[in-house]
């Protein structure tokens, strides 16, 4: 590869990466302008990926590739009032994945902006965060529209979230969102950004959730989410994707064990036929020691194949499953061997290797 | 009669230990050098937490004490130490207690309690904050002036 078009495929993450040093040292410790306070965490990361099996150029993937990144996240606020920030940027794309502004008291939190859908359990706990994530893939029913994913991830529009005690120790939270989403492509969902509102087709999507913790302070976690989205395809005329999705989840750890799982029934339409998918995925965490920990997750789906609107999407890997070893080798920083196998709705497997460098700062 | 009076008596050496237990805390200058504290500037406002509003301090969740909000800073100069921290104040494991703090921070916007390798810098900051509050060796607190013990979390032995 020339220097000049290596040099481009780092610039955006490696800007990304500088932009902290531009903020003044105060605000990283939580001392900015007075009565305001701020913080400001960088997830850089560097992932190496192989893919072997017959569909990988099919499926418009490289065979190998290294892929910089960096995630921004600055979040801050003044008195009640917050403010939340997470731009992210790859060698081939930077955009600004939540932005939101919010009044937050101690039992409401009233959001409006560009944020994650709070029906994916997965990225509501992690986010654009690599180096939070204990895998290096994400299950695919809770892949980002840019990676493949089938549901809209990134909504513009309103979000509440009310907590509400539960026993003597326990919590409720009820998150509830309305706003609007992606459009879908040749393929893909097509996400939208603020840039994007009244330019384009957009979808639109009502989101519940309700989670209990047993103890508020722990990080354990079941409940329901209910989702029903309206999926506009993005050539003007070809109709509009209905999806409505119910499901249940659930997350606990321990000191050496750790499990989150999920299952979703989605019933969709489009162009007049129906069909009905089941996913869920089950991820499991065995701690080998302060350093390590092994890790397995099982994705599955049915009724990939024939339903209207999955059928759009003819490389999701619905069945499958990804194992892997990761090591925090010093403060913040993490190394994440995998091994993944999948198959989509029409049979095709893709094995992929995975090494990725991952970390927080500071 | 003499039964009453003895119970009266133990009552009253009881209530007088409590008390001197107390003011051993209070003075901060008679808790074991080796043991686990709580430390605060010398003017902080702040007189006492539970264990409850400490966790839930050092966990990201707002707690306001005595007037002000309490500002955990987290002390990473020395790994037992933090050790110690760990296991008597929060509960988790180091992997567990990072990855709930960004997560809780990454979800919600919640503040992360800002974390300290340098203890120079560590006391600087308690000092310079009245809500601010640390884990700290008790001879770290002994030896600034300018801090004080709020409570004992472990009188454990001398730190090697």
């Amino acid at each position: 590869m020339p220097l000049c078009e290596r040099v481009r495929k780092w610039r955006a993450p490696v800007l990304m990466a500088a932009l902290p040093c531009a903020v003044p040292v105060g605000a990283a410790a939580g001392d900015a302008a007075p009565g305001w306070e701020a913080q400001v965490l960088l997830f850089p990361s560097l992932t190496w990926v192989a893919r072997t099996g017959a569909e990988v150029p099919a499926a418009g993937l490289p065979r190998k590739e290294a892929t910089p990144a960096a995630s921004l996240f600055v979040r801050g606020g003044r008195g009640r009032l917050r403010f939340l920030l997470e731009a992210a940027a790859t060698d081939e794309s930077a955009s600004l994945e939540r932005l939101k502004l919010g009044w937050e008291t101690t039992r409401l939190a009233v959001w409006a902006g560009r944020f994650h859908n709070p029906a994916t359990y997965w990225h509501d706990r992690y986010h654009h965060g690599e180096y939070v994530q204990p895998s290096i893939s994400h299950p695919p029913i809770a892949a980002f529209e840019e990676g493949g994913g089938v549901l809209p991830q990134h909504l513009v529009g309103g979000l509440a979230r009310a907590r509400l005690p539960a026993g003597r120790r326990g919590l409720w939270e009820l998150s509830l969102a309305a706003g609007r989403g992606p459009a879908l492509g040749d393929g893909r969902l097509e996400p939208l950004h603020l840039t994007d509102l009244g330019r384009r087709r957009q979808g639109s999507s009502l989101v519940a959730r309700l989670g209990w913790r047993p103890d508020e302070l722990g990080d354990a976690e079941a409940g329901l989410v209910a989702a029903r989205h309206r999926v506009p395809l993005a050539v003007p005329g070809a109709g509009t994707a209905r999806v409505t999705v119910l499901g249940l989840y659930g997350a606990w750890s321990g000191a050496e064990w750790e499990v989150t799982g999920k299952a979703v029934r989605m019933r969709t339409a489009l162009a007049g036929r129906r069909g009905r998918v089941t996913a869920a995925y089950l991820h499991v965490g065995r701690a080998l020691g302060p350093q390590w920990l092994l890790y397995g997750r099982r994705d599955l789906a049915s009724g990939l194949g024939g339903d209207p609107y999955l059928g759009r999407f003819p490389h999701f890997p619905g069945h499958g499953g990804a194992l892997g070893l990761r090591w925090d080798f010093a403060r913040g920083h993490a190394l994440k061997l995998e091994l993944a196998r999948h198959r989509d709705g029409g049979g095709r497997t893709l094995r992929m290797w995975g090494l990725q460098w991952s970390a927080v700062l500071p | 009669m003499r039964r009453g009076a003895g119970l009266a008596a133990l009552a009253l050496l009881l209530f007088l230990g409590s008390q001197a237990g107390r003011a051993e805390q209070a003075e901060g200058k008679a808790v074991p050098p080796g043991a686990v504290v709580v430390a605060v500037a010398r003017e902080s406002p702040l007189q006492r937490l539970t264990l409850e509003a400490l966790r839930r301090a050092f966990l990201g969740l707002p707690v306001e004490r005595d007037g002000i909000r309490v500002l955990p800073l987290v002390n990473r100069s020395d790994p037992l130490l933090y050790e110690i921290f760990l296991q008597k104040v929060v509960f988790l494991s180091a992997r567990s207690y990072t990855r709930l703090l960004l997560s809780r921070t990454l979800r919600t916007g919640a503040p992360r309690p800002p974390e300290y390798t340098d203890l120079a810098a560590l006391r600087e900051a308690l000092a310079a904050r009245p809500g601010a509050v640390a884990v700290l060796w008790a001879r770290d607190v002994h030896a600034d002036p300018r801090l004080r013990v709020l409570q004992v979390l472990w009188a454990g032995e001398e730190a090697p």
